[in-house]
């Protein structure tokens, strides 16, 4: 019995170890796509030895390419894992990190900075629309974790409390664009698309850290989380317990995705096509599955973000745009394949 | 029981019944009165008719004033426009052009404005205001496709609705019946195109309009002379050098931001490429004509120089600032902010100094034709040194429009 344990986590193990492997790849494909004409050969020059590079290769190299390539790794497995874990909290497949309100929350905190510009905050410069998108998603979230305690945290009552908080926010987010001259709405509608042309230097080690702390959290509760899968119930008697999980888990997911959301916009799909590739290719133990959606996630966004630079040479395509067209089919697949 | 298997279908029935008969006695009732009504109105018609052949010698088929306007529809009227309603006011709608035709009276000829000029080109409001503030009394209808007050215009005296032919979807869509039916004239002028014949039929159609053909032709005249005297010169150089390579920006979203670019066709692209030069947003940018620029490929097509569009958006601390509320120190740390930008300080246009601001807002309006020079001027510092953007922009306030001269339009790094 032991040995056929230790094979089957050996298999999976390999399985994840490839897919690093892959995830490697596509963050290249990432860092090497881009309209100027630079080389690979000469990046690595760049990368090693910055001094020897002209200022405008140096700039390429790492103030944009090298930004955004670690964002789309770091934004993608944020929401690969974010999304594995509201998944299972949930009991729900088809869940997202944004089920529960938190990209209406951030639209609507990036949409009113836009719009009626920062008053005193301003200092903040160009950390004040993350900053307060970030605000308006805890709101969000803290609206739904109020209703939930008065409900006992059941998956039911945080959906619907949370399809409740998407459609008042989505109201507000649609009266700031009444608001707003053609000029912001255009800014607006940028931003709702998503893009990782904002990264630097600064935000990437907050997404960082903040990806760091609550994936090392989220592997400690691996075994209950697993237990989780095979129902209320059954995890209960195991001696879980469930509602506390469900509520630590909540609050864990709205903190990293409300800071990927900050940074990056809304881009759409990842938490729910990463987490499926994952469970597709290794099942539901927890220990794996949850590695392996942040590793789906952040080859899925790499890729797309190369595409987007390519696309159209000398204008980047939105990526959230890329990564739906992508996503809705296979979401409906995958609906449709569900027994 | 038997009873209870028909009450359904009979109580249906009834309620299908009565709702038709209502709307068929309802439209019986209408019919009958529009039959009364238009009879009426032919009495009253043939009445006048008869009064009018009698009393004038003019030919009953022909209107006083007639013209095709850039929709190309024939638009006729009786007298000149004595009440309109604008839109796009601060963005190339009628608005500029009929203070140019109407001067200090504007105000008396507009019976409703959108907000576009108040909110959004706030330093020319206030400025335009000093010297007209009935301006600011004049009822704020909202815009089409979006608040227009459609009721509150059919219920007011106006004569005119005066659009750009990009609203022609909006308007077929949610006025043009009813306000045909209530006698409002629909009149379509277009400044966005940046065209020559645009800019000079939309002068010359709202000066047969407002009756004032004779300032229209001084404006058109002011209009020809500027704009050829770049053109005819710009054909002559491109005959032996290439179009420079620039690139254009909108300055309005602060460093952190790349602002929309444009391609050689629209609004600043087609200015430039008028006056010689070649947008490196050409062929990136959506078809709409306009989006941001990849930062990357900025670097690497490395233009001799940089055009960005400054304007007044307090919303945005770190914005280009230019218009009447500006100053040169403020503009100038306002465009070092940009300068600073990642990769920037090793550009050409850059290390030459070959910046410069143009104000976001003179374009798509008939004054542009300084934009014109200010670009023929910056791509062909030789050849076109005698010429003077904001001289030509202030003669043409002075010479035209009610409103003080004053602040920044045109910089140069």
């Amino acid at each position: 019995m032991s040995n056929e344990y230790a094979s089957f986590t050996r298999k999976k193990t390999i399985i994840l170890i490839i897919a690093l492997i892959i995830m490697a790849g596509s963050f290249f494909f990432n860092l090497f796509t881009g309209s100027s004409g630079t080389t690979p050969a000469q990046m690595f020059m760049t990368i090693f030895n910055p001094g020897s590079a002209d200022i405008k290769t140096r700039a390429i190299v790492w103030d944009m390419r090298m930004p955004i390539a670690i964002m789309g790794v770091l934004v993608g497995a944020a929401l690969g894992v974010a999304g594995a874990v509201m998944q299972t909290i949930l009991n729900n497949p088809l869940a997202s990190p944004y089920t529960l309100g938190v990209s209406a929350g951030a639209g609507v905190g990036a949409s009113l900075v836009m719009v009626l510009g920062g008053g005193g905050l301003v200092i903040l410069g160009r950390f004040l629309v993350p900053a307060v998108a970030f605000i308006f998603s805890i709101t969000a979230c803290f609206a739904i974790y109020m209703i939930s305690k008065a409900r006992q945290f059941t998956p039911s009552v945080m959906v619907l409390a949370g399809i409740g908080m998407v459609f008042f926010f989505q109201a507000f987010q649609s009266f700031l664009q009444y608001m707003a001259s053609a000029e912001t709405l255009q800014n607006i509608t940028f931003w709702t698309f998503g893009s990782l042309q904002k990264a630097d230097w600064v935000n990437l080690p907050i997404l960082g850290g903040v990806f760091a702390v609550v994936f090392i959290i989220f592997m400690f509760n691996a075994w209950k989380l697993t237990a989780m899968r095979l129902g209320d119930n059954r995890a209960k008697s195991m001696g879980v317990n469930v509602d506390r999980i469900r509520k630590q888990m909540f609050i864990l997911i709205s903190i990293l995705t409300a800071t990927a959301v900050a940074f990056v916009g809304t881009i759409g799909f990842i938490g729910i096509v990463g987490p499926h590739i994952a469970r597709m290719i290794l099942g539901e133990d927890q220990r794996f599955f949850m590695p392996m959606s942040s590793v789906c996630g952040a080859i899925i966004l790499s890729l797309a973000s190369g595409v987007s630079k390519i696309l159209v040479p000398g204008a980047i395509f939105p990526i959230g745009i890329i990564t739906s067209l992508i996503g809705v089919p296979f979401y409906l697949i995958l609906l449709l394949r569900k027994k | 029981m038997k009873f209870k298997r028909f009450l359904m279908p009979t109580l249906s029935a009834i309620v299908v019944g009565t709702g038709v008969l209502a709307g068929c006695g309802g439209n019986a009732g209408t019919q009958t009165e529009t039959t009364s009504a238009s009879s009426t109105t032919a009495a009253t018609t043939t009445a006048t008719a008869a009064a009018t052949t009698t009393t004038t010698t003019t030919a009953a088929s022909t209107s006083a004033i007639e013209f095709t306007d850039c929709a190309g529809q024939t638009v006729k009227l009786e007298k000149p426009l004595e009440h309109v309603v604008v839109q796009a006011s601060g963005s190339g709608g009628a608005f500029m052009t009929m203070s140019a035709l109407l001067g200090k009276d504007v105000y008396k000829y507009i019976s409703g404005i959108d907000e576009g000029l108040e909110n959004n080109r706030q330093d020319m409001w206030q400025q335009f205001i000093k010297t007209v503030p009935e301006l600011a009394d004049i009822p704020k209808i909202g815009s089409l496709g979006k608040d227009f007050d459609t009721e509150g215009i059919l219920n007011s005296d106006c004569d005119a609705l005066i659009v750009s032919t990009m609203n022609k979807e909006a308007v077929d869509a949610e006025v043009k019946e009813k306000f045909e039916k209530a006698g409002i004239n629909i009149i379509y002028i277009e400044l966005h195109d940046e065209t020559e014949e645009n800019h000079i039929k939309t002068v010359e159609i709202l000066g047969k309009a407002f009756g004032k053909e004779e300032q229209a032709q001084k404006i058109i005249d002011f209009y020809k002379e500027h704009r050829s005297g770049v053109e005819d010169k710009v054909a002559e150089i491109l005959k032996s050098n290439e179009r420079p390579d620039l690139y254009i920006e909108v300055g309005s979203g602060g460093p952190s931001e790349y602002g929309n670019t444009y391609d050689n066709e629209m609004m600043w692209g087609g200015i430039a490429y008028v006056a010689g030069g070649n947008s490196i947003g050409d062929g990136v940018v959506p078809e709409s004509g306009y989006g941001a620029i990849d930062p990357e490929y900025l670097l690497e097509k490395d233009p001799k120089k940089i055009v960005f569009a400054g304007s007044y958006w307090p919303k945005v601390e770190d914005s280009i600032r230019l218009g009447f509320d500006s100053n040169e120190e403020d503009t100038r740390k306002l465009v070092e902010g940009y300068l600073a930008r990642p990769g920037w300080s090793d550009l050409t246009a850059v290390k030459d100094g070959e910046i410069y601001v143009v104000h976001h807002g003179l374009a798509r309006e008939v004054y542009d034709v300084a934009c014109y020079e200010f670009f023929a001027k910056l791509l062909w510092p030789e050849e076109f040194k005698d010429v003077d953007a904001t001289a030509t922009l202030k003669e043409y306030y002075d010479t035209f429009l009610p409103y003080d001269f004053d602040g920044t339009w045109f910089y140069e790094y």
